[in-house]
């Protein structure tokens, strides 16, 4: 009976954690995005970014999936990456997309496309 | 154990009787003056000697803010900004005008964060984390305090799986190898909890009655940054 019991608990507390996981009370989906960003932090490096990177695009497809909104900033960092790893005209399109999802980013966006030409 | 449960309560207890205000009371401008979504987050100003904390504020602060419906600045890009122009630590931006950060990044309000104290407690079974920190949000268009807020939190860092073998050794680690970015997410989301929620999020402008503001952390003047 006390494992029994125990055991719910624990089955309780993962659905708990998952559900807090998942989606905000805004309605966004953030994955691990504050892991691999810490890691990038702490330890800059091609692998590190690409890892950052691929959390940020499992967002956007996680986000597309579930209906949700894409959160603020998720676009433009992938912008970002991609303008630092040359692409300039792919980033344009990614910041393009920021702004448009977020009108409000608009000037704070133009002035990262203005800055890369 | 008795005895820690009656301490715990009448703590509770005490907690629950300090004076609080409702959000609406302590930060007016939040309500009245709405062009304050476009949320910019300077570097941590750090006043401990904690060198790595403030990089655990900064990989988790964007989230909860988002998530209280602002529009934050995309922090790794900012932050990137910063450091091309040489500032690592908000102690660099003393003296600037708020009015610049509209200008060089469109934002419409900015939040500084200083990091009080950071220290990390470890006994036998168990551990935690004091951390001291402040939280003021300006308006770049008015100069004015749209909010904040300064508190300290014990951070509870010790393993839990009733083995008391097991909880020794996820004590030290997790208190010693400090992958302190739950903690420093925890401690996030505990203060921006009398932050006056933005435009995307589903309260938006009715949630001025919650009562969950202590007047006397609530009121740092900006002054001071």
């Amino acid at each position: 009976m006390l494992i029994k019991t125990r055991y719910l608990f624990i089955l309780a507390t993962t659905f708990l954690f998952a559900g807090c996981a998942s989606i905000t009370e805004s309605g966004y989906y953030w994955g691990n995005y504050s892991e691999t960003y810490y890691e990038y932090i702490k330890a800059p490096s091609e692998q590190s970014v690409t890892n950052h990177l691929n959390e940020l695009n499992r967002i956007v497809d996680t986000s597309k999936q579930k209906g949700l909104k894409v959160p603020p900033g998720i676009y433009a960092e992938i912008g970002y990456i991609t303008a630092k790893r040359g692409d300039s005209d792919d980033s344009i399109a990614y910041y393009r997309q920021e702004a448009e999802l977020y009108p409000e980013s608009k000037g704070f966006i133009e002035r990262l496309i203005s800055d890369q030409k | 154990m008795r005895l820690l449960i009656s301490i715990t309560i009448v703590l509770l207890m005490s907690g629950c009787a300090a004076k609080t205000t409702t959000k609406e009371a302590a930060f007016p401008d939040m309500y009245s003056d709405v062009n304050r979504q476009v949320m910019l987050i300077v570097p941590v100003i750090n006043e401990t000697t904690a060198a790595e904390a403030p990089d655990f504020l900064n990989a988790t602060v964007a989230q909860p803010l988002a998530d209280k419906g602002y529009y934050v600045l995309p922090v790794p890009i900012v932050s990137n900004i910063f450091k091309e122009a040489g500032i690592i630590d908000g102690t660099q931006l003393k003296g600037i005008p708020f009015s610049t950060y509209k200008d060089k990044f469109g934002a419409e309000s900015v939040l500084f964060i200083k990091l009080t104290s950071w220290e990390t407690n470890y006994m036998v079974i168990s551990g935690n984390v004091t951390v001291g920190m402040e939280y003021i949000l300006v308006s770049a268009e008015t100069n004015s305090v749209l909010w904040s807020y300064k508190n300290t939190f014990v951070l509870d860092t010790s393993g839990s799986s009733g083995n008391l073998l097991a909880d020794l050794i996820v004590t030290a680690i997790s208190t010693a190898a400090t992958d302190y970015v739950p903690v420093a997410r925890r401690v996030h989301s505990n203060a921006v909890m009398t932050l006056p929620v933005g435009k995307y999020h589903p309260k938006y402008l009715q949630d001025g009655k919650v009562k969950n503001v202590i007047p006397e952390l609530a009121s740092a003047p900006v002054e001071k940054f």
